[in-house]
């Protein structure tokens, strides 16, 4: 959303895009749940993702954007 | 723990790296006989690949994590989680855009193919079900006919209704009807900047609805018949954004768990994640259903255990 535009959605009139907060007791958490589960990679640099953006929550919209149809 | 001959089979069809597969296979081969295997889609280039044919001259497969062939014909039940991911990391050497889409687009295509045709056993949820139901307009029809309590809402690219609905509603939101990954938008209210903005408002149709007060939001998450609800308090009018806020386990009224029960299987799920908001009169109001929406937070902000919640749940469906 960096592009400049002459017109933008409603949902955009006032934002850019949601800016996410840091959630450092969540993260913690998660860190926690990844070492017990023995998994190998480290979810919290994963290149695609915000820093702020936690990988359990609803944060990235996660819950609206992501199961399209094919 | 029921006790079955075999080990019952499970695969969970979703993306890279998704925390709540992991977290439900290892509490599943933990507690139950059973075998998850997880399918991420955006790694299907990965051995041994999706292969389909019509005729079933060759055999239907699709790779798992750690480069298992699946035979969806020999699963129990599928928890059918996600499909695509734009953000994905696989496939790194594929630099042009349209490419990348591509993959993503034809790998979803196959692989749902490829289930619908050769799957036979409990979906949670059938895709037919989830894609219907995620439809914002479709799951406040039914909320609406159920009887739940909504905002008085619009959905439309008119800019002479929006404006006489918020000149009706003078606190109103505005949010997406689906929106888009790449730049996602929190819910915001409705200001003079937008309504002296017909471009914005005629380029797209977006949800216009009546502002609901209050800082007590609630996280409901259903499977099948148990309702595990937890207490977000934030004075932001969209809590995603910022999930550093108090969360408590929380319990509903018997009303409005039977409510959201009725809401699922009137859009034939058996499982969903719901908000709610509770005004400062204690009025519980749908805001909306996730048909696959994300849990495993709510867990670690409120401590309700949903992975064991959810693990029981999908072990019960794949074993009816």
């Amino acid at each position: 959303m960096t592009v400049d535009t002459t017109v933008r959605p409603a949902i955009y009139v006032g934002q850019e895009r949601m800016a996410l907060a840091p959630a450092p007791k969540l993260a913690a958490w998660e860190r926690e749940l990844i070492e017990r589960l023995d998994l190998e990679w480290d979810l919290h640099t994963i290149e695609s993702m915000h820093p702020n953006e936690t990988i359990s929550g609803s944060g990235g919209d996660w819950d609206d954007c992501d199961y399209r149809k094919p | 723990m029921r006790s079955h001959e075999k080990s019952t089979r499970i695969a969970v069809v979703t993306h890279e790296r998704d925390l709540h597969a992991y977290a439900v296979k290892a509490e599943m081969e933990r507690r139950y006989p059973a075998q998850v295997q997880i399918l991420e889609c955006d790694h299907f280039s990965a051995a041994p690949g999706l292969s389909w044919s019509p005729d079933e001259k060759i055999e239907a497969v699709l790779p798992a994590v750690g480069g298992d062939a699946v035979r969806p014909q020999e699963l129990d039940a599928v928890w059918f989680r996600r499909l695509a991911n734009s953000r994905t990391s696989a496939n790194p050497e594929v630099t042009d855009p349209a490419h990348r889409e591509l993959i993503c687009t034809d790998t979803s295509g196959a692989a749902l193919g490829a289930l619908l045709t050769e799957f036979q056993g409990r979906w949670i949820d059938h895709p037919d079900a989830s894609y219907t139901a995620q439809n914002k307009l479709v799951q406040l029809r039914a909320a609406h006919r159920l009887g739940l309590r909504l905002p008085a809402t619009l959905i439309s690219q008119s800019p002479d209704r929006i404006r006489a609905f918020c000149d009706a509603h003078p606190a109103t939101i505005v949010k997406a009807v689906n929106g888009v990954v790449q730049a996602p938008a929190a819910t915001i209210p409705v200001g003079r900047e937008l309504l002296d903005d017909d471009a914005a408002m005629r380029v797209c149709p977006a949800i216009y609805q009546e502002l609901v007060p209050g800082r007590r939001h609630v996280r409901v998450q259903v499977f099948g018949d148990r309702v595990l609800a937890a207490l977000l308090e934030s004075d932001d009018l969209d809590w995603r954004p910022n999930l550093n806020i108090p969360a408590v386990p929380h319990r509903l009224p018997t009303g409005i768990e039977d409510a959201l029960r009725a809401v699922l299987r009137a859009l034939g799920l058996t499982m969903g994640i719901f908000d709610l908001k509770i005004t400062d009169e204690g009025e519980y109001v749908w805001l909306e259903v996730n048909p696959q929406g994300q849990w495993l937070f709510v867990e670690g902000m409120a401590g309700l255990p949903l992975i064991e919640a959810f693990t029981d749940f999908l072990y019960g469906e794949a074993t009816r």
